[in-house]
């Protein structure tokens, strides 16, 4: 299946921003996002990534084609071509090997209550 | 009959009448109840209506009073929780038709603690379904249909905390309880003109509260002022082993001293790259900024660090959000939400890797230390508390401007609700002036992770100096 184009599709979803863009979208005619506007490297949008979307849509539908419109299985790649480029993002800053994530495992004390329901 | 100017008057106000016995909690409860059932449904502010369980409550403070045992300043006082925290007897539909009909045996812990202070539930606050957990493109993605905002009902509160926002702005309650895992009690705060506190990550237990990404989410106050929420906070803060995250004891507390206050001026960053441009906005925040420093504040601007602070923010909550409701992205009954953007985002956010999530949580602990060094020089930082005034309900997003590259003078640009919300930073929003449609701006103040009470003293003190929180507006 081809790629869309990036540049023609409506791109950029933000979970939260989405609404309050919409929002303010109906009076500036425009979303204000810098971030969502900006198409960052939206020329430079490397054959890696093209098929890293690619092959997580395949997925998305041998998933859950069969509950997916014409027009929803669009969406779907335009939210998983909004998602790579945010991932893109990611990888290109630069991390050592010592930067550890901001998750970790807390011991329970002994006396940790059981859950109410 | 109680004068409805007294439905706004902030917590510590009706509780200093409360505990003279000058106010009767049941008059109070029941002066909110008939202006929730009158003004309540006209901004879809409530899922639910708790009549019942407010008079019961209600009549047990006055009786507690009475005899001598007040609990303190919540005693009495009148709130509504937003509908994704459990409250044993009633619905919890976290604002979503796939869980209208869902119900808790169980209190949140957030509600016992209010239940131990003695407040009055009036009602559940209405939500953006989800609290947009799965994405939504509108204001009418809830249940309960689209929050109107009792400044201009044409116009949007803002989400998530949608209701909680309305709930407050028009004195349906004292205060309300909002959610927020990126902006959801900053932005309705904001828009609604009230005063609403993000507490650190942690402080405040969600046990018994809808998670959509578990290293994100937050409980927290809006209210009339900032001293509100400090009182609040003292209350609903503390250590709980039930949630994973919560804060160890001694530290997750918040004890609240209202005399105290910073023996030397407050160092006050103002960032200069938040938000996009926008003239009038600016203008209403350099004005605050202007009132802080004439009162002895030290002002300097400040710049968030640079960083993928939004991306980060962004995609943690998606990839933890894949993984909170997998249930019903496994089910299909994510078809049954009301935005079409949450009928299908789950499916697509699945196909995020654990190495994706690593490397993002990797990149947050960088970042942490990054914003965490500004603190150096500033108690607090100041911004907007959104980059607009509330905006018109719309039912369809409109085309996005398809512009091909970045404007430069935004490039570098943060919202400091990404930023702090990834950081797990409090932040106080209170209104700071109004636009000529009267509509409220809001001034949010950010602190360095714990350090709640800096925000609070620092918005506590620009209310002494101003009165834009005493203004509400007027419904028929």
């Amino acid at each position: 299946m081809q790629e869309q184009d990036p540049e023609s599709t409506p791109n950029a979803v933000s979970r939260r921003r989405f609404g309050r863009r919409a929002a303010f979208a109906a009076v500036a005619g425009t979303f204000a996002s810098p971030l969502l506007d900006s198409q960052e490297g939206a020329g430079s949008f490397p054959a890696g990534d093209q098929s890293a979307v690619d092959a997580k849509y395949a997925n998305v539908i041998r998933k859950y084609g069969d509950r997916l419109s014409p027009a929803q299985r669009v969406r779907a790649r335009e939210i998983l071509v909004s998602q790579q480029r945010m991932l893109k993002r990611i990888r290109d800053f630069k991390l050592e090997n010592s930067d550890a994530p901001a998750t970790g495992l807390r011991l329970y004390p002994s006396d940790t209550p059981e859950r109410r329901d | 009959m109680i004068d409805e100017q007294i439905l706004f008057r902030p917590i510590r106000e009706l509780a200093a009448r409360i505990r003279e016995r000058k106010l009767s909690p049941v008059e109070l409860a029941e002066a909110y109840l008939e202006r929730s059932e009158r003004v309540g449904p006209r901004l879809n502010a409530f899922a639910t209506l708790t009549r019942d369980l407010a008079l019961n409550q209600a009549r047990a403070a006055e009786r507690e009073i009475a005899a001598g045992h007040y609990r303190g300043p919540l005693h009495g006082i009148p709130y509504a929780p937003k509908d994704l925290v459990a409250v044993q007897g009633y619905p919890t539909t976290w604002g979503a038709p796939p869980f209208a009909e869902q119900r808790f045996p169980y209190n949140a812990t957030i509600i016992e603690k209010l239940n131990a202070a003695g407040a009055v539930m009036i009602g559940k606050a209405a939500m953006i379904e989800l609290a947009g957990g799965l994405g939504y493109t509108n204001g009418s993605a809830s249940l309960t249909g689209p929050a109107r905002n009792p400044w201009q009902p044409e116009c949007w509160t803002c989400g998530s905390s949608s209701g909680s926002g309305a709930v407050v702005a028009a004195g349906l309650a004292t205060f309300s309880i909002g959610s927020d895992t990126r902006g959801s009690i900053i932005c309705p705060t904001a828009w609604c003109g009230v005063s609403g506190l993000r507490p650190s990550f942690g402080r405040v237990s969600r046990y018994g509260a809808m998670a959509i990404a578990w290293s994100m989410d937050k409980l927290g106050p809006m209210a009339r002022t900032a001293d509100d929420c400090g009182l609040i906070l003292s209350v609903i803060a503390g250590h709980d082993p039930r949630d994973h995250d919560s804060l160890p004891a001694g530290i997750a507390d918040f004890p609240y001293d209202f005399a105290s206050e910073q023996a030397r001026p407050l160092r006050i960053g103002k960032l200069t790259n938040a938000w996009p441009p926008n003239a009038a906005l600016e203008s209403v925040i350099d004005d605050a900024v202007h009132i802080l420093e004439k009162d002895g504040a030290k002002i300097a601007d400040a710049h968030v660090p640079d960083g993928p602070f939004e991306d980060a923010a962004e995609l943690t909550i998606l990839m933890e959000a894949a993984a909170s409701f997998r249930n019903m992205i496994h089910s299909g009954s994510c078809a049954r939400l009301r935005d079409p953007l949450g009928q299908i985002n789950g499916y697509v956010c699945e196909e995020f890797s654990s190495s994706d999530y690593l490397d993002v949580q990797r990149i947050r602990a960088v970042l942490q230390q990054r914003i965490d060094k500004l603190f150096d020089d500033f108690d607090v930082l100041v911004a907007a508390g959104s980059d607009s005034t509330a905006q018109p309900l719309v039912e369809r997003p409109q085309p996005k401007r398809r512009s091909t590259r970045a404007r430069p003078e935004e490039v570098n640009q943060k919202e400091p609700d990404g930023i702090s919300s990834l950081c797990g930073l409090p932040a106080l929003c209170v209104p700071c002036g109004f636009s000529q449609e009267n509509l409220p701006y809001g001034l949010q103040f950010l602190a360095r992770a714990t350090h709640d009470h800096a925000v609070v003293a620092a918005a506590k003190r620009f209310q002494s100096l101003t009165d834009w929180h005493a203004r509400h507006p007027k419904i028929p």
